[in-house]
């Protein structure tokens, strides 16, 4: 079974795809095989972020059911090591991805040769775009210091988590609570998850266990991009303070990206940016997010 | 929120492990004050700003008990009464583990057990309080005693010299120049002159007892310039921005008023 790495943020413009093919040809530069797939589909552009043409196959084909293999739709690159599968290059939007067709095109994610799959997730938090995340093993939410971006990032968050909970309570059976908790107008004093959950604890301690293992494998890693100042840094940690307040999750707090003409220089060129400077210090910095992110027991024995 | 005081735990609020060193408590509580001070942008969109007032306070709060090494531990004891296993503060410092004895889990069956793990971890590491600074330990430096001053003299030897504290006789003063027998009416004749002339100058200085030799070495003028300056030669003196600088040093190493003598001898000689 391969190791899938989702890469979301909620708002647009925010590196998600420079951030995942980034990352993608970090891994390959380790030696690691690597399927690249654009999700964000409807408005596919990570093709131009590797620098390639767009494949004449691409998921459309396997989402509509013209082939029922993944290796079908996947284009070897010229970066050795790295496939890739591209998004949709018609009309097709992500909201109309069936229930079908989703479960399928994540269960083939599960099945690809390669050991590691990266997903490149759109904006916005529509409920497929969730689900892939959700599939994820590793959940980076990408975030940049403006505030604009902070709130997506948080509401991404919210989204996800709240999907995740809506999953646990089906199984569980404690939907009433959760149902009553999500009123932001209750009288039980619950105004975060974090609050809900510690209610659940106390009302009903078995339920609470459960819902708490059930929510433990939802860590999210933070990525902050487009870092300009030392107080940039910082947000990360903040960041990850709020998170644990509020959501009562850990969140990891991955590493920054600095902000960095080169980058757009780069994407001019078409030319991905750790191919063009591989000696920069971002791409240094997207090295050792790689080996976090391969490693958490390491990322986790450094703090 | 936070606001029921049972469900809190200082050491979630704080976001540090239990067995935190004092180092990483003070450093997560400078991160959570960042955090939830007012206009941070992380907090945009998650807490209110009473909200995030509210967790400030707790911060606080708990920094103020986890900060103490004493309220720490009494709070570490009263979770433990409460069923929260805490374990002892490790040791920043890197000591060898294999030299210090194991923590000593107290089991109150066994009478004496509990001082045993009490004396345990009493283990010496860094102390990072605001709330008990240690005693700075005075520096040697600073030891009280008779001074010794050391004096580089021309002749190229450094000669320690023992000063002696001062012990005047009684009816004796002390000018910077030494010390002399005081005159009651010489005194009060200095205290009411307002006009220093040349002879009243050399009359204080043989008052003082101030030889002129000496007083030529220590205010670095030239005998002649002395002697001329106290004869009210105004002809052999210099000019007036250095006879002025002759009349400061004069005045200060006879411990008179710089600025009487000054503008009334410079009066004199500009009236010549």
């Amino acid at each position: 079974m391969n190791t899938i790495w989702a890469i979301g943020g909620g708002k647009g413009g925010i590196g998600k795809s420079f951030i995942s093919s980034s990352l993608a040809i970090c891994l390959t530069r380790m030696g690691k095989s690597v399927t690249l797939i654009d999700l964000d589909l409807g408005s596919a552009n990570l093709h131009t972020c590797l620098g390639i043409k767009i494949p004449n196959q691409t998921l459309s084909d396997f989402v509509s059911g013209r082939t029922h293999s993944l290796a079908d739709v996947t284009t070897v690159t010229e970066i050795p090591g790295l496939n890739f599968i591209s998004g949709f290059n018609d009309a097709l939007n992500i909201a109309d991805l069936n229930r079908d067709a989703k479960n399928r095109l994540i269960h083939g994610l599960r099945s690809l040769p390669t050991p590691y799959v990266i997903l490149d997730l759109g904006a916005g938090t529509s409920e497929n775009t969730l689900d892939f995340f959700l599939a994820a093993d590793q959940k980076v939410v990408a975030v940049t210091p403006e505030p604009t971006s902070i709130e997506n990032a948080y509401r991404f968050m919210k989204a996800s988590y709240y999907r995740k909970l809506r999953e646990a309570e089906s199984e569980l059976g404690i939907q009433s609570l959760i149902e009553a908790a999500m009123d932001s107008r209750n009288n039980l004093g619950i105004k975060s998850p974090a609050d809900l959950v510690r209610y659940i604890h106390q009302t009903n301690p078995e339920a609470g266990l459960r819902l708490s293992n059930k929510i433990s494998d939802f860590s999210i890693q933070l990525l902050l991009n487009q870092v300009r100042t030392r107080q940039d840094i910082e947000l990360g940690h903040s960041m990850k303070s709020v998170c644990k307040k509020y959501f009562g999750i850990e969140a990891n707090y991955l590493g920054y990206i600095d902000h960095d003409n080169a980058v757009w220089q780069s994407l001019r060129k078409r030319r991905p940016m750790v191919i063009e400077y591989p000696y920069s210090s971002i791409v240094g910095q997207f090295l050792q997010i790689s080996k976090n992110l391969l490693n958490p027991a390491a990322l986790r024995a450094v703090i | 929120m936070f606001g029921s005081k049972d469900g809190v735990n200082y050491y979630e609020v704080l976001e540090v492990p239990p067995d935190a060193v004092p180092a990483e408590i003070q450093r997560a509580y400078q991160r959570a004050k960042a955090t939830y001070s007012q206009d941070n942008p992380a907090l945009y969109s998650m807490f209110s700003r009473e909200e995030a007032r509210d967790l400030l306070k707790l911060v606080d709060e708990a920094y103020s008990v986890l900060g103490n090494n004493q309220l720490r531990r009494a709070y570490d004891e009263s979770l433990q009464k409460n069923g929260v296993p805490i374990a002892a503060p490790r040791s920043a410092v890197s000591v060898d583990h294999q030299a210090l004895p194991d923590f000593v889990v107290p089991d109150p069956s066994i009478p004496g057990s509990v001082e045993i793990a009490a004396a345990h971890q009493t283990i010496p590491m860094p102390l990072v309080t605001n709330a008990a600074p240690a005693p700075t330990p005075t520096p040697a430096v600073f030891e009280q005693g008779p001074r010794e001053t050391v004096i580089v003299t021309t002749s190229e030897f450094t000669v320690r010299k023992r000063e002696t504290p001062p012990t005047l006789k009684p009816g004796m003063a002390k000018c910077p120049m030494g010390t002399y027998a005081v005159d009651a009416a010489m005194e009060q004749e200095i205290a009411a002159k307002d006009e220093f002339d040349g002879p009243f100058l050399k009359k204080i200085r043989t008052y003082k007892q101030v030889p002129l030799e000496k007083l030529s070495e220590s205010s670095r003028i030239g005998k002649t310039y002395l002697i001329a300056l106290e004869s009210n030669d105004f002809k052999n003196l210099p000019a007036p921005v250095f006879l002025r600088g002759f009349l400061v040093q004069i005045a200060r190493q006879l411990g008179l008023d710089e600025n009487k003598v000054v503008t009334s001898y410079m009066k004199l000689a500009k009236k010549s």
